[in-house]
């Protein structure tokens, strides 16, 4: 099952934003295409990032969060609205995951498979030998392949 | 990548066929019977390219539920397409045929499309700018949506021809006009489905058709085709006019997705090296090839070099 690689399980999609669009813009095309997260590229549309709505949100919350071991020790969810308000029209680019993590079409699965556990991604960006976007690579399309799959035992 | 295809207005095609069709009832459709495939000519366009092995990435706006179904139906295309949209609010054009065999009827419901914000056009021509150093050649191809001005055409080009792509259009009059304006395509193939206007006059006789066409050449384009009576069409070059025609019948019923074809094989045959008439002959012999059969699936690579000696290329000036 190793020898099943990234190319056969990505989706053949480039969706990207540009590093100085607004946050608020970038919400509207997560809402608006029902992706959870999408690649930040430079004018050679090369991945440099990666922002996600656990991004987002996390730019909202309190650096303290962090240490916290619940939101009920918050004191309201007012803190969180203005925030968010607060961040709307500054750019993605200072949100983002940098660098993101990427993988490549050669990539096996077995390989994302460690990446999605270990950080627990949702989406990852696939892209070139020269970092140039060429699609995104979902958990669910990982786990749809692998259910498709035949056993390999022994190499037969 | 290949090819960067735009297709400024896609569409959902719905086909549903109901024999008996009847207003004012309730018309039950089988599964087999409603059939739902991507549309829009740039969409038909890179779809064939996909299927001739050119890797293709299609661009333009999608938006609404009727969009992300569209996305999800183009998936099922295969890897070599690679979709690369601005999504916004509006919903995607639904084009919806109801056709009756019984009683030889076709009922069309189109809806009107979305409308372009300026904002939206603008991250579509960001986008557009980045996605075109990747690609070796452009095609445009197809209506503009409420929003986008006719001059769009014109302005890709002159972004596209800052990086020294061959771009290719398929458009109708008001398109072409407009867009020519602004910056001139390596091949013009005019959209003549719905009037035969060119330049803003409605042609009639031979003659005209190849002034019309000298026209364009003179102004900057390197290939012109310009389609007569349907079936055949005028060709210019730098070099000349040429008058292209099958020889043999062909079956009007099966022309849908001849046009889309033709443009698809002229990209096809430019990036196997081929140039100018050449590249006009495979078109056309792709187109003609096409029409042995109803569909969309565009006609087989040998069928096509078959089918380069069932047509009449004739110098006309």
């Amino acid at each position: 099952m190793n020898r099943v690689t990234v190319a056969e399980m990505m989706t053949y999609d480039m969706t990207f934003v540009f590093e100085n669009e607004t946050v608020e813009s970038v919400i509207e095309l997560l809402d608006m295409s029902s992706i959870s997260g999408v690649p930040v590229v430079d004018s050679d549309l090369k991945v440099i990032g990666f922002i996600s709505e656990d991004d987002i949100i996390r730019a909202c919350l309190p650096s303290y969060f962090n240490l916290l071991q619940s939101a009920a020790f918050l004191p309201d969810t007012n803190l969180f609205i203005s925030n968010l308000k607060k961040i709307s029209k500054d750019p993605i680019g200072k949100y983002a995951t940098k660098p993101a993590i990427t993988v490549k079409p050669t990539d096996t699965l077995l390989h994302v498979a460690d990446l999605i556990m270990r950080k627990g991604f949702k989406v990852l960006p696939v892209v070139d030998d020269n970092g140039v976007l060429l699609g995104v690579l979902t958990r669910l399309s990982v786990i749809k392949t692998a259910m498709k799959r035949d056993l390999v035992v022994n190499g037969q | 990548m290949k090819v960067l295809a735009v297709c400024l207005n896609p569409a959902l095609d719905r086909e549903f066929v109901i024999n008996g069709f009847t207003l004012n009832k309730l018309n039950i459709v089988p599964n087999e019977l409603n059939r739902m495939t991507p549309g829009g000519k740039g969409v038909n366009v890179a779809v064939i390219l996909s299927k001739y092995n050119v890797p293709t990435i299609l661009t333009g706006f999608v938006g609404g539920y009727v969009g992300n179904v569209l996305v999800s139906e183009l998936r099922k295309v295969g890897p070599l397409l690679t979709t690369s949209f601005v999504h916004i609010r509006d919903e995607t054009r639904e084009n919806i045929a109801i056709e009756d065999t019984l009683n030889h009827t076709l009922t069309e419901i189109n809806s009107e499309g979305p409308f372009i914000s300026r904002e939206a056009y603008e991250l579509f021509l960001k986008r557009f700018e980045v996605l075109v150093q990747k690609v070796k050649a452009v095609v445009i191809s197809g209506s503009v949506p409420r929003g986008v001005p006719f001059s769009s055409y014109g302005e890709l080009t002159s972004i596209a021809k800052k990086y020294g792509k061959t771009v290719f259009w398929e458009a109708r009059d008001e398109i072409i006009t407009e867009s020519i304006k602004i910056a001139f395509p390596d091949v013009i193939k005019y959209d003549m489905r719905r009037s035969e206007k060119i330049l803003g006059s409605y042609l009639e006789h031979e003659e005209e058709y190849v002034s019309a066409a000298k026209e364009f050449i003179k102004r900057g384009a390197k290939l012109v085709i310009l389609s007569y009576r349907t079936i055949f069409d005028f060709v210019a070059t730098a070099e000349g006019v040429w008058k292209f025609s099958p020889k043999f019948e062909i079956e009007h019923s099966f022309l849908l997705g001849a046009g889309d074809t033709f443009v698809s094989a002229m990209i096809l045959s430019h990036l196997e090296g081929k140039c100018c008439l050449d590249i006009a002959r495979y078109g056309y012999a792709a187109a003609v090839a096409k029409t042995k059969y109803l569909g969309k699936e565009p006609p087989k690579r040998e069928d096509i070099d078959k089918t380069l000696e069932l047509i009449m290329v004739e110098r006309v000036e």
